[in-house]
């Protein structure tokens, strides 16, 4: 699944984000305070730098009360119409050329070519968006103040709340319709692309063997790929799942004059609801027990021995006959670790069993062959017959009067592992509209290319455009790799603590020139002390700024939307307050940097 | 010449409502990023405004005029010193809703057309669609401009951006007008128009700030002026009182004759004075100018050559 963390409730997140984020914004507020008061009281004295920072501050919140809608509307139709004028508008033609030639560099042979193409629709989108407007953003106020039309303007009843707000109003309407237009080409081109059809030849069409009075059949190739599908004796049918769609089949006619009609491809676009489990593993005495560590591995997944009664039991609630009338379908993927090589053709036997919670009815081990890092999926009908011939009803012999049922995992070939995290495993509990799933991939972009150019708006208060599209250009870089910038700045303060090698930036720099192994000590001595406290400090400012940029890959709803699952609104409305809340804060900014700026000087 | 009598400038004060414009021990210093002195703009000034009166700001290049009007307009800092407009400090926004500018260049958006330019500014301030709307087609028609009013500004002559560039700086039907170099890229005509508008600007009762170093501009509709000098005010007045040369008398008489011309020269002689110069007057190239267009317009083809002496 594209998650490793669920994400939290969405008031739990706020609860938790609030007091980090106050206590964030009260530590920025005092650190700028402080900052300003140190610059003015450089220039003017103690006691003015005092009174002018005060009164910045004050005349800051007033003029916030002051800030006039009508005035914001005027910027930003000023600024749409300069991005218009400007011709931002061939940026839609080049994504609309990318789309009509994306046919020469997208594997059209691939397995998943509904996911292929919705990630390939939404990242170049999300790429050529940012892109528009980061340049749209950095440029246009430094122009303003450099051929000074910016005096017409600030010498009007124009607060420079209005002039950064009317500036990012403007740039966010112009990319929120170009953001649009090319929405709506995607999704078109998304859906035309993977929509076709088969012929069933019907010289194939034999007796089912699985089907009384059925038949069975193939269809014809296209598109690389072809279905095989059973009919039933009043002509209905389904072809198996290919390249993650399946199509209806129908008969009409009858006997030698019977024909075979293939229906539109189905699930090929899907927006599935996953519910997932509470997780815990049992060791190979079948005692609750941690999971087993295999080494110098990714530590997010935990492992169980095969071939004993080690096994992951997630425990799922609201697992009722009216939420699920006709049975369960689940989900998984897992990850296998090999001690030894075994039939590597072959992927490694697991189980699934059913369980009550309370007492110790349990089904027959449902048999299945590992696929690694792949999903797998299992259809358990409400009720199926025991080897002792007996009809059970999984409902009611499996689950509780809670709703709640446990999914016992096993490994079934002894010396081999599995691996597994809490979000590996879940119940399909139903489908969303595609087309609003793919719309909030959208969303996601749109919030990205809000924290793009309120950021751009913001560096261009004070910064020549040049250096403010290096400045806004390296944060949004910065921001698609907080964590692993904030994991670099660890592993040089701790080196002892971290699983990355090779010191800093200047300690890199030398072992690459040197060609050094990362995993050799530099020889201990005054220089190697020198490089090192470099290396801290400049991390320390790297670790400062990874903390203050927004995490970019928070944003990244692609997975969620290409590989089918429906975006939780937990997740997106986490996004959405973190983009406002990081927009107002680099608005506010940008109007201090504006406001104690010498417009010109 | 005689000096001028320089006029007390703290005589009235910021919250006399007479008062327009006070400046009070202003100084702008320019640094470097390092903060070291680059220049040392204006020096100390004191100047005050009031209220219905054209004032000239003159003095050559790099001598203070626009950094003083930056400093009153809030688009520069003091160093030190004291800026305040309507009684209130420079740097305060509201203040603008009473105040025009215009720039020594017309600094517009290139990409917008006349309509849209006003029609933008317009929205700026306080004022009820339907009044901007009215203001926008006013202005257009006051400055002449009506048959470009839907072309981009970046088509407009240097004249052309002038006079719109005149029209934002109107929209609001400013209390204070500051205009620098406002006939910078104007015809003769064009010329002449902005200074009868600033005569009437001043007649509604409006005070106008004007800033040039065209002399003639300043002499033909300033009422008080300030000489700056190195940052310096080196003469403020009443531009009647500043140009009046005292000890020489001046008569203008027509229709005398050879005989009568003598005769005034021998009572200049008998009375001890001495005679600088009696001529037939010249006219200015301005005023020949306008009457050659004046009368073209009137009855248009070849004019008439005028006897002149070759």
């Amino acid at each position: 699944m594209v998650v490793e963390e669920l994400p939290l409730p969405f008031s739990e997140w706020l609860v938790q984000s609030s007091r980090y984020g106050l206590a964030a914004v009260a530590v920025f507020l005092i650190g700028s305070l402080f900052f300003s008061y140190l610059v003015t009281a450089f220039r003017y004295g103690a006691s003015e730098g005092f009174y002018l920072t005060a009164k910045v501050m004050f005349r800051g919140v007033g003029e916030f009360f002051q800030i006039s809608p009508r005035r914001i509307t005027a910027m930003a139709g000023l600024a749409f119409k300069e991005a218009v004028r400007r011709r931002v508008l061939v940026s839609f033609a080049v994504f609309i050329a990318i789309l009509l030639f994306a046919g020469w560099f997208l594997d059209t042979e691939s397995t998943q070519p509904g996911q292929l193409y919705i990630s390939f629709v939404l990242t170049s989108t999300n790429f050529l968006v940012l892109a528009l407007v980061l340049l749209l953003s950095v440029f246009s106020l430094p122009t303003d103040i450099k051929q000074k039309t910016i005096y017409t303007v600030v010498t009007k009843p124009v607060r420079a709340w209005e002039v950064v707000l009317g500036r990012i109003t403007g740039f966010c309407a112009i990319g929120t319709l170009i953001l649009l237009a090319m929405g709506v080409f995607s999704y078109w081109f998304v859906v035309r692309g993977l929509a076709h059809n088969h012929v069933v030849n019907t010289d194939d069409i034999r007796p089912s063997e699985l089907i009384e009075g059925g038949v069975e059949g193939a269809t014809l190739k296209n598109r690389n790929h072809f279905h095989s599908f059973p009919v039933d004796t009043n002509g209905q049918g389904k072809t198996d799942m290919r390249m993650g769609h399946w199509h209806e089949v129908g008969r009409q006619g009858e006997g030698e004059n019977a024909s075979y009609q293939v229906g539109r491809a189905r699930d090929g676009l899907a927006a599935r609801i996953p519910e997932y489990g509470k997780l815990r593993f049992l060791d190979r005495t079948g005692a609750l027990a941690e999971p087993i560590s295999v080494g110098y591995e990714w530590t997010y997944r935990g492992y169980f021995e095969g071939g004993t009664l080690a096994a992951a039991i997630w425990r799922l609630e609201g697992i009722t006959p009216e939420n699920f009338p006709d049975g369960l379908e689940i989900f998984w993927s897992i990850s296998v670790f090999r001690t030894h090589k075994g039939d590597i053709e072959k992927g490694v036997s697991g189980s699934w069993t059913l369980a009550h919670p309370e007492n110790d009815n349990q089904s027959p081990p449902i048999p299945f062959e590992s696929k690694e890092f792949s999903l797998d999926s299992l259809y358990i009908e409400r009720e199926f017959e025991l080897a002792t011939g007996e009809t059970i009803d999984i409902f009611k012999e499996y689950a509780d009067d809670k709703g709640r049922m446990d999914f016992i995992l096993r490994c079934d070939d002894r010396g081999q592992y599995f691996g597994v995290a809490q979000a590996d495993f879940y119940q399909h509990v139903g489908d969303r509209n595609f087309a609003w799933n793919f719309a909030k991939g959208y969303l996601s972009i749109w919030i990205q290319m809000t924290l793009v150019i309120g950021m751009g708006v913001m560096f261009s208060t004070f910064l020549s455009a040049p250096v403010a599209l290096l400045a806004t250009l390296g944060s949004v870089v910065m921001g698609f790799f907080t964590s692993h910038v904030k994991e670099l700045a660890l592993s040089v303060f701790n080196p002892e603590n971290s699983t990355i090698d090779g010191g800093g930036p200047i300690e890199s720099l030398i072992r690459l020139v040197n060609q050094m192994n990362v995993s050799v000590d530099l020889d201990l001595g005054f220089a190697t002390a020198v490089i090192q406290a470099l290396d801290a400090v400049i991390m320390a400012f790297m670790w400062a700024v990874a903390v203050m940029v927004p995490d970019f890959s928070r944003f990244d709803m692609v997975g969620y939307v290409a590989e089918g699952f429906n975006v939780p609104a937990d997740v997106w409305c986490q996004q959405l307050v973190v983009g406002l809340a990081y927009s107002f804060v680099v608005t506010c900014l940008g109007y201090f940097l504006l406001r104690t700026r010498e417009i010109a000087a | 010449m005689e000096q001028a009598v320089i006029e007390p400038a703290g005589e009235g004060s910021a919250t006399s409502p007479e008062v327009v414009i006070e400046t009070r021990n202003l100084t702008k210093i320019y640094r470097d990023f390092w903060g070291r002195q680059k220049v040392h703009a204006l020096k100390a000034l004191d100047l005050e405004v009031r209220q219905g009166e054209i004032f000239g700001l003159l003095g050559p290049n790099g001598s203070g005029k626009t950094t003083t009007i930056k400093l009153l307009l809030g688009l520069l800092f003091p160093t030190s010193g004291q800026a305040l407009v309507f009684g209130r400090d420079a740097s305060e926004v509201n203040k603008n809703e009473r105040i025009g500018y215009l720039p020594e260049e017309s600094y517009l958006y290139r990409f917008l057309n006349a309509e849209e330019t006003l029609d933008f500014y317009g929205r700026l301030f306080t004022m009820a669609p339907e009044t901007r709307r009215q203001r926008v087609e006013s202005l257009i028609e006051l400055v002449k401009l009506g048959w470009a009013r839907k072309r981009q500004l970046k088509e407009y002559s240097k004249g052309m951006a002038r006079r719109i560039g005149l029209a934002q700086a109107l929209i609001n039907d400013p209390e204070l007008i500051l205009l620098d170099e406002p006939t910078t890229g104007l015809d003769p005509i064009g010329t002449r128009e902005m200074k009868d508008l600033i005569l009437q600007l001043r007649d509604e009762g409006k005070t106008v700030i004007l800033c040039s170093h065209l002399l003639a501009d300043v002499q033909d509709v300033c009422d008080r002026i300030a000489i700056l000098y190195q940052g310096e005010l080196k003469e403020l007045g009443r531009v009647d009182a500043l140009l009046k040369v005292r000890d020489v008398t001046q008569v203008q008489a027509s229709g005398l004759s050879d005989q009568a011309k003598q005769e005034i020269r021998e009572v200049i002689e008998k009375h001890g004075g001495k005679l600088q110069m009696m001529d037939n007057p010249t006219s200015t190239l301005e005023e020949l100018f306008l009457n050659i267009v004046q009368e073209s317009e009137a009855r248009p083809g070849r004019r008439a050559t005028k006897s002149t002496d070759q």
